[in-house]
């Protein structure tokens, strides 16, 4: 199929954009891995968040607020030490 | 099977696997590595950016050659870590990180992942201009000409429409952060020192204090970013990469990441004779860098040094910028690719441009306090950086999403190990801020 759309090796270079773009089965076929994973990454939903999972997100987010505080501390230091 | 909207983006990426296909099939080593290398040195070396190169210049003036030498190594060893796993997200879930957390955790953590991303990001996009004006001021070149001048640059190097182009000029532009490595030379340093100090991680001149924290916070920042996560895996799905290329993104991931860790030692080897002569340069800018550097690297390693800095906030910009377009397409569900042109994608353009102009116009902004913003910048990006290690750990670790390329046990090891360590470092720098007068 890559040979007769002329994408072969010896014919790359002067393989072009908007060809490539007027045979959507060639980009099919090349991009098959690309498609097929995308769609499977489409097709995830929410996953189910265990308690612990939830209290380490959690805990973590409340490590960035707490060291906000702190670097808002420094700052005000610095500027009026 | 089909693509249904074949348009520019897949047509260009199509080309570009066809080239890779071709190089394997040839067995091209040297070709297929030249084709596949790219996210991994552009968001290394991006990372070495304006505040970044000036950390390692407080470090070196500060400390000279010494414990941070092997602890920058240490530092990029551990962003190693952190993006191989990018790599691997990126070519098998073929999506970006903020529409992964979004599928996965839900628009309530996502929404939290994204005001760490953006606010770090604009933080970041103001110091790298900073870092441009700097470098243009050694040279005379007014700071208005400056930002304007680095903005028409990086616009021109998204006219080409093609991710594959896009990235070639940046990462050509970012191998110049390797002139410190000549500006090292230049400083004549001892080198039994630099080996001494590689295998003792000593001498630490004045220990353990709270001067000495802030700086090894600063260098861990100027190595691992929230940025940098979303960046390469938005790069590694633009691009194109298949599960097939998962080992030489592992190889482009190592020769940023050894690439960067040697620019970074270069620019603390080419500041080390600050320390020695004991110039007090704590409150040093970077042109004032590059000026106290003249009586011992000579006024072309001056040059080099402002050129350096001017070179490094330039590609960050672009990065960074990029990385905020990508995130923000990604969970607008918006066209977010640079083998799009203005017209398909104008979101994605919008804010990648806005960003540049609305931090660069800040930095225009005549007495900003921008010594306050560089001083921090860094800081805030690795406090911000253990709730984005643990989004990722979850997410390689999802069989839903990687299914076989998940995490081993050892690989977890390091992942935890890297964020236990960056939030370590970050509760030592809460302690030196609360508690003025604690000594460890």
């Amino acid at each position: 199929m890559l040979e007769e759309a002329g994408l072969a090796p010896n014919v790359e270079r002067k393989m072009r954009l908007d060809r490539l773009q007027r045979q959507p089965e060639v980009v099919g076929e090349i991009l098959k891995e690309h498609v097929e994973r995308q769609q499977q990454t489409e097709g995830l939903t929410l996953r189910k968040l265990s308690p612990g999972v939830k209290a380490m997100i959690w805990f973590l987010r409340l490590y960035v607020v707490f060291m906000t505080v702190v670097v808002v501390v420094n700052v005000v230091q610095t500027v009026h030490p | 099977m089909a693509v249904q909207d074949v348009g520019r983006e897949n047509a260009a990426r199509a080309l570009d696997r066809t080239r890779v296909d071709n190089a394997r099939k040839n067995r091209k080593k040297i070709w297929l590595l030249w084709l596949l290398i790219g996210p991994g040195i552009l968001v290394m070396l991006g990372e070495n950016d304006a505040p970044s190169m000036l950390s390692y210049s407080a470090t070196g003036s500060q400390f000279g050659i010494g414990f941070f030498l092997p602890f920058v190594l240490l530092t990029f060893a551990m962003a190693y870590i952190a993006q191989e796993i990018t790599v691997r997200l990126g070519a098998v879930s073929k999506t970006g990180h903020a529409e992964l957390i979004y599928r996965r955790f839900g628009r309530f953590w996502g929404n939290f992942a994204m005001l760490d991303l953006l606010f770090t990001n604009l933080l970041t996009l103001v110091t790298e201009f900073v870092g441009v004006v700097a470098g243009a001021g050694y040279f005379g070149i007014p700071a208005g000409w400056a930002v304007f001048g680095a903005i028409v640059l990086i616009g021109v190097s998204y006219t080409f429409r093609r991710y594959w182009t896009w990235e070639r000029v940046v990462m050509i532009l970012s191998l110049s952060n390797l002139v410190f490595i000549p500006i090292a030379i230049m400083a004549h340093p001892s080198w039994g020192a630099i080996g001494h100090s590689l295998i003792t991680f000593g001498p630490l001149p004045g220990g353990w204090n709270s001067n000495t924290i802030i700086i090894m916070l600063s260098d861990i920042g100027a190595t691992i970013t929230p940025w940098m996560l979303f960046f390469q895996q938005g790069a590694v799905s633009d691009k194109g990469l298949s599960i097939k290329d998962l080992t030489h993104g592992r190889i482009d991931t190592a020769l940023g990441a050894f690439l960067a860790a040697v620019a970074a030692m270069a620019c603390i080897i080419a500041t080390a004779p600050l320390y020695i002569h004991h110039m007090n340069a704590s409150q040093f800018g970077t042109a004032q860098f590059a000026q106290a550097l003249v009586p011992y690297v000579g006024h072309v390693g001056g040059a080099l040094f402002a050129l350096g800095i001017l070179e490094a906030g330039l590609v960050a910009a672009t990065a960074i910028a990029t990385s905020s377009a990508y995130a923000y397409g990604e969970v607008r569900r918006q066209a977010h690719s640079l083998n799009r042109n203005f017209k398909e994608a104008k979101s994605f353009y919008a804010v990648l441009f806005a960003a540049l102009v609305v931090t660069g116009g800040i930095v225009a902004i005549p007495h900003f306090p921008l010594e306050y913003v560089v001083l921090i910048v860094n800081v805030i990006a690795v406090l911000t950086m253990p709730p984005a290690i643990g989004f990722l750990l979850l997410l390689i670790n999802d069989k839903e999403v990687v299914g076989e390329y998940r995490n081993t046990w050892f690989l977890n090891v390091l992942g935890i190990g890297v964020g236990v360590f960056v939030s370590l470092a970050g509760l030592l720098y809460a302690m030196t801020i609360i508690f003025p007068n604690w000594q460890l």
